[in-house]
């Protein structure tokens, strides 16, 4: 028989370093999941997106063994990174901090279409862009 | 240490675009990470009787050492707050909740327990009573914050590859020893110089800690603080990689400089997807591979380096 489960945990955690401090250790720690195992198997898998904010949902069973599945960047992280910008507008309706082309957002909608609760392309884009408009970030034509 | 968590609970239309934007507010905070709760998530496997209490609301939590969570960082982080509801309809309320770092650090030890990894080594965690039934070999350990408690998959394949290929009398080194569960077991099983390295200084300490509780004699081992084997200035017969594929990688450019004739390297904390390219690396230095074991989707290495190629 398949093996129930505990809790789910949802984190967003840097790749590639991962460690037993906050939000990582109470997380875990409260669910009894060896911290250090985690974060090891964590930093193995996502060694070559290093430094990126990464999305991790977490199956803990009851025998306090588990398994996540990590997902793809924050839109928010993918935004700033295409505007090359370290921080999004403290006003956005007044303040323009940045801007993206159209077709940077369709690459992000393309990536981001899995996670989100989009049907198509074009639906997903109208969600980045969405982003986009509330971080003070631009979509040019 | 204490902690404040500065827990976001939220409404909105668009969850995921709202959870994306308070996330945000803590990034630039400078914070390098959040945990998050979403009502309704339901794993395929289906819950346990004990399962957990599933969250009744949306949330983001971020997590501030207390001296870097002044009441104006507070109200900044609700200024920014009340604009998201303004300008997105996100209806949010903070609650603060403060936090010993205690609580967690210690808190998975209670699910830690001896365990037989090979059919005569046993791990057993400091805090834990084991009767012994007969010949076998404890080795204690307490892992602090540094890897290695001896039930991971890499560790214990680690220790069944050192049972195997070590011979009484060797000299053993540990690249990335960590807790330096490798270097007691390499001792315990007849090691006569066990030499580890370590690039995080706290592992360092905490593997003189762990080898000394295992009674090795001071005069028996020899730590170093230091990356790969840059401080390492001797051959030896076995050497321990328990570190991930692309590091292992690296420190294939430069092991032969650390091996002995007829040395054997044992690599592990390779994921299984990324065996092959490891085994290729190990071949085209001059490794011959002896045999590769697979343990839940972890993959250990062990190559030889043969006479001939040694100059």
């Amino acid at each position: 028989m398949a093996k129930k489960v505990l809790a789910m945990v949802k984190l967003q955690v840097v790749a590639g370093k991962a460690n037993p401090s906050p939000p990582i250790g109470p997380a875990l720690g409260q669910h009894g999941v060896n911290i250090m195992d985690f974060c090891k198997i964590f930093n193995a898998r996502t060694a070559k997106d290093e430094g990126m904010i990464i999305p991790v949902v977490l199956t803990i069973y009851q025998d306090r063994t588990f398994t996540f599945i990590t997902k793809t960047p924050p839109a928010s992280v993918l935004l700033k990174k295409a505007a090359k910008i370290a921080k999004g507008a403290a006003d956005p309706k007044r303040n323009k901090v940045g801007n993206v082309t159209r077709a940077q957002v369709e690459e992000i909608a393309n990536l981001k279409i899995a996670d989100l609760n989009a049907n198509d392309l074009d639906a997903a884009c109208k969600i980045i862009a969405g982003t986009a408009r509330s971080m003070g970030i631009e979509v040019s034509k | 240490m204490k902690w404040i968590e500065a827990k976001v609970i939220f409404e909105s239309s668009a969850p995921e675009l709202a959870a994306d934007l308070i996330s945000m507010i803590f990034y630039e905070f400078g914070l390098k990470g959040v945990s998050l709760e979403e009502p309704g998530m339901n794993p395929e496997e289906g819950w346990g009787d004990n399962a957990v209490a599933q969250p009744a609301h949306y949330s983001v939590s971020g997590f501030f050492p207390a001296e870097e969570l002044p009441d104006s960082r507070k109200n900044d982080l609700m200024e920014k707050l009340s604009l998201l509801e303004k300008q997105n309809e996100i209806l949010s309320k903070v609650l603060f909740r403060e936090m010993d770092e205690e609580d967690w650090a210690e808190s998975w030890k209670e699910y830690f327990w001896p365990e037989k990894i090979t059919d005569t080594i046993v791990v057993k965690p400091t805090w834990r009573e084991y009767k012994s039934t007969g010949r076998e070999l404890i080795i204690e350990i307490d892992p602090g914050m540094a890897f290695g408690t001896g039930t991971h998959p890499t560790t214990a394949l680690c220790i069944q590859m050192i049972e195997k290929y070590l011979k009484p009398g060797d000299t053993f080194l540990d690249i990335g020893t960590g807790s330096g569960i490798l270097m007691v077991a390499a001792a315990r099983l007849g090691a006569k110089q066990v030499w580890g390295i370590d690039n995080d200084s706290i592992a360092v300490k905490i593997a003189e800690e762990n080898l000394v509780l295992n009674k090795i004699r001071k005069s028996d081992f020899h730590l170093t603080h230091g990356n790969l084997i840059d401080t390492i200035d001797q051959p030896f017969q076995v050497i321990t990689a328990n570190i991930l594929s692309e590091v292992i990688l690296t420190l294939l450019n430069h092991v032969k400089q650390v091996m002995k004739e007829d040395g054997i390297l044992i690599c592990s904390g390779i994921i299984e997807e990324n065996a092959q390219t490891v085994i290729t690396k190990m071949q085209s230095i001059g490794l011959d591979v002896l045999e590769c074991r697979e343990k839940e989707k972890w993959v250990a290495i062990v190559a030889c380096l043969p006479k001939q190629h040694l100059a």
